[in-house]
């Protein structure tokens, strides 16, 4: 994809007749082609090889939102409004033989998760420095934790925590926060309120334009 | 390492890597070594993903036994289950007026959630503590389980965990006849659109014909392996950001997460 027209009809395209001209334009307004905001942060101010287009990461910043990240909010702002707990997070941690070109994409924290140190089913074993296999051990014991206490701090008041990592807090929509999972530094808090008018136009329109 | 075992359910599209098997309803279940049968740890369950049309609980990235092994390390030991559920043509069929029966699928993880509460405590399970959890379709999947029938609170499970999905992310066709297009190209190929019952034609044809006449249409412009959850006015009554809106879904703690770039291996 190397146009914004390109952009604009697949973003036409992908929502079977729902998503209007007008629509359409105010998605190119909310998602600019803008290196310093889009997704693949890792490639700074550089787009990816050629092969992938000039406005790959562009599309991949709204198709992300539209497919995943916006229901991700909105769904904790719903149980947030509710008063029930919900604990958001953002997997910022590339794996061992991904592609630079598309970052922290689909599927990346799952062998995390999962605790596979050996790499089961990957052509390369997704993580083994000292810092990844930190993060897979500190994700797996807040999955667990949550498990055993629906809370995924909790296990850290035992001895086997000693890291530096900020407590997890519950999502509250007067100050939403994620926890990044990160190994180039100390996982850590961020609010979640980037692309905050362009993910809002989206989940605006969940229904009418995205039959979701 | 705990080896899986069971065949993975019918699915076109992805090299299975192991056999297909229309009977797929099966788990893995592992859990600590040496567990005492009383001991009444908590269970996780892990729904698979795969757009609702590939994918299966045995794939050895799912594993159970280094979770379980980290669990018994910090002390925090857990039972680990991975199921199938029948998938595309086989799991989500639908798109004419003959259908009775929709997103079973969706009503296989429930059958396999059922199971475990029934027996769960026999492998040393404690099935008031049950925390089901996914990635990407998985993850929809977990979300569909929390607003099923209206969000009613069948009891089984107590915990969710949504790792790149949700209630919404997952579009979902208004009406029950939405997969009217793939159905009836589905009818066409296999000559089901003669019959008097398409329907009935269809579930008597053989096995072997069934897959291979799909699997020959896989360039077709409309799918015959597409098929995904419908709106079925029971267990799914509504979009999700309805249901959502509307509060009908299970009032329980959640984790809900996502990627730094989710989506961008779509576009190449």
């Amino acid at each position: 994809m190397n146009t914004e027209e390109e952009f604009k009809k697949l973003v036409i395209a992908r929502e079977s007749g729902r998503l209007s001209e007008d629509f359409a334009n105010k998605i190119l307004a909310e998602y600019p082609d803008d290196l310093s905001v889009n997704v693949v942060q890792s490639l700074g101010n550089q787009r990816p090889s050629a092969s992938y287009g000039t406005q790959f990461r562009r599309s991949a910043t709204y198709f992300g939102d539209v497919s995943i990240i916006a229901s991700r909010r909105k769904t904790c702002e719903v149980w947030a409004a509710n008063n029930l707990p919900v604990y958001s997070y953002r997997f910022d941690v590339l794996p061992d033989g991904a592609d630079v070109n598309m970052a922290v994409t689909h599927f990346a924290e799952v062998s995390f998760v999962f605790n596979n140190y050996v790499g089961v089913g990957y052509r390369v074993p997704p993580f083994a420095s000292k810092s990844m296999t930190e993060v897979a051990n500190f994700m797996t014991n807040s999955w667990l934790s949550y498990v055993y206490h629906l809370d995924p701090n909790e296990w850290r008041k035992t001895i086997k925590w000693s890291g530096l990592e900020p407590q997890w807090p519950v999502y509250n929509n007067s100050n939403p926060t994620n926890f990044v999972f990160d190994s180039n530094r100390t996982s850590y808090l961020e609010p979640d309120v980037f692309r905050k008018e362009a993910i809002k136009l989206i989940n605006d329109n969940t229904l009418s334009v995205y039959a979701r | 390492m705990i080896k899986l075992t069971y065949l993975q359910c019918v699915q076109w599209g992805t090299d299975p890597g192991t056999a297909l098997s229309e009977d797929c309803l099966n788990m893995n279940i592992v859990r600590p070594s040496g567990l005492d049968v009383n001991a009444s740890i908590p269970v996780m369950i892990w729904i698979h993903g795969g757009g609702f049309v590939n994918g299966a609980g045995v794939e050895p990235g799912f594993n159970m036994t280094f979770i379980v092994q980290q669990s018994v390390k910090v002390g925090m030991p857990v039972i680990g289950i991975n199921i199938n559920y029948r998938l595309g043509t086989f799991g989500f069929l639908s798109g004419s007026d003959e259908f009775k029966d929709f997103n079973m699928g969706l009503l296989d993880q429930r059958k396999l959630l059922e199971w475990v509460q029934e027996n769960v405590a026999f492998f040393g399970g404690d099935p008031k503590r049950v925390t089901i959890f996914g990635e990407s379709a998985g993850a929809g999947a977990v979300g569909y389980q929390l607003i099923a029938h209206g969000g009613r609170d069948d009891k089984l499970f107590n915990g969710a965990i949504m790792e790149s999905g949700s209630p919404i992310n997952i579009r979902i066709s208004p009406n029950k006849t939405g997969f009217a297009a793939n159905y009836n190209e589905l009818k066409r190929r296999t000559g089901c659109d003669k019959a008097t019952s398409p329907l009935e034609c269809l579930r008597t044809l053989p096995y072997q014909k069934l897959y291979d006449t799909i699997n020959e249409s896989r360039n077709s412009s409309v799918s015959l392996s597409g098929f995904n959850p419908i709106i079925d006015g029971d267990f799914v009554r509504k979009p999700g950001s309805v249901a959502l809106a509307d509060g009908e879904f299970i009032h329980m703690p959640i984790m809900s997460g996502g990627k730094s770039s989710p989506i961008s291996e779509l576009l190449e």
